[in-house]
């Protein structure tokens, strides 16, 4: 009995530690693949890039010009973390675009034109138009 | 045959190498892709470009410089609708214009040249020509363009612009998105 007692004890001696190991080893691994991947799919870097373009295109653009922006990936993001509306922001006073994808936070950043921005979502472009300044003010 | 005191020995020695192992290789992956993606995406240059776009194309129209911009009083921003808080309050950009013909003398009646925004830009631009390397110093942008203009009859002249930028952005913490 004490023989097989601890023949038993030997074999789950040797077993326990392998299984721990790999089950240690799964959890870690897959830890990082979920750390990654959320990273991979994380907004920041698209607020940013988001918010870039759009001053760029705003600085460029000319009175009377409408420019569209595929919008398609950081819709896609906003919808994963939750986020449907508000997404882009026209700062008139502060002269700023603000992108949030994210409930969290976002991403601002200044353009140097003095015109008139509005834009507007359709389907999955933002579409950008430049007006003269009071333009609008002067039409109601 | 089976030396079992050893071999445990040896089992700690390897997890205990293991998890060493294991955190290392972690630690060096969440940091290397934190840097990856928190890395800024630096449009300095390119929105300078696009300021001199902007300039140019207000100022000289049809190829020749517009009127009034030899006047003591002559408003850039306004003629050109760049806005007066980012450049003047803000000073996260900078433009500089001057006008020569063909003699190569100034032809404005300021000295300088017209000039708006952060005037330490230029010098920061110079250290950086001269091989300075620092993060946070303005990006520039200069270019000449012949012009025509009418001063006492058409002549030709040139235009030295030079235009630079440190709008860097901000992001926007989750108590202000509040």
């Amino acid at each position: 009995m004490a023989k097989r007692g601890f023949g038993k004890r030997g074999a789950s001696d040797l077993l326990y530690p392998v299984v721990i190991f790999i089950v240690v080893n799964l959890l870690f691994f897959s830890m990082l693949l979920i750390f990654v991947y959320r990273q991979q799919s994380g907004a920041l870097i698209y607020e940013q890039a988001y918010a870039k373009q759009i001053a760029m295109m705003i600085d460029y653009a000319k009175p009377e010009m409408g420019v569209p922006i595929n919008f398609s990936k950081g819709i896609e993001i906003a919808k994963k973390n939750g986020k449907t509306s508000g997404l882009v922001e026209i700062d008139d006073k502060n002269r700023e675009v603000i992108v949030k994808l994210d409930e969290r936070g976002g991403y601002a950043f200044k353009y140097f034109s003095d015109y008139d921005v509005k834009i507007e979502f359709a389907d999955n472009f933002l579409l950008i138009y430049i007006k003269e300044k009071g333009e609008e003010n002067a039409k109601s | 045959m089976l030396n079992l005191k050893n071999k445990a020995g040896g089992e700690k020695l390897l997890s205990i190498w293991w998890f060493f192992v294991l955190t290392v290789v972690g630690v060096g992956i969440v940091i290397a892709v934190l840097m990856f993606y928190s890395a800024d995406v630096d449009i300095r240059e390119l929105e300078s470009e696009i300021l001199y776009e902007r300039v140019s194309d207000c100022i000289v129209q049809d190829g020749f410089l517009v009127e009034g911009i030899f006047n003591k009083d002559f408003d850039l921003l306004k003629q050109c609708n760049l806005n007066e808080k980012i450049f003047n309050e803000d000073k996260l950009l900078y433009i500089n214009i001057q006008i020569f013909d063909e003699a190569g003398n100034n032809l404005r009646e300021v000295e300088g040249g017209i000039e708006e925004g952060n005037s330490q830009f230029p010098k920061q631009c110079e250290f950086q020509e001269e091989g300075v390397e620092a993060k946070h110093y303005a990006k520039c942008f200069e270019k000449d363009l012949i012009v025509l203009y009418n001063k006492e009859g058409i002549k030709q002249g040139k235009i030295k612009i030079l235009t630079a930028s440190n709008n860097q952005g901000r992001k926007i913490p989750f108590i202000e998105n509040e």
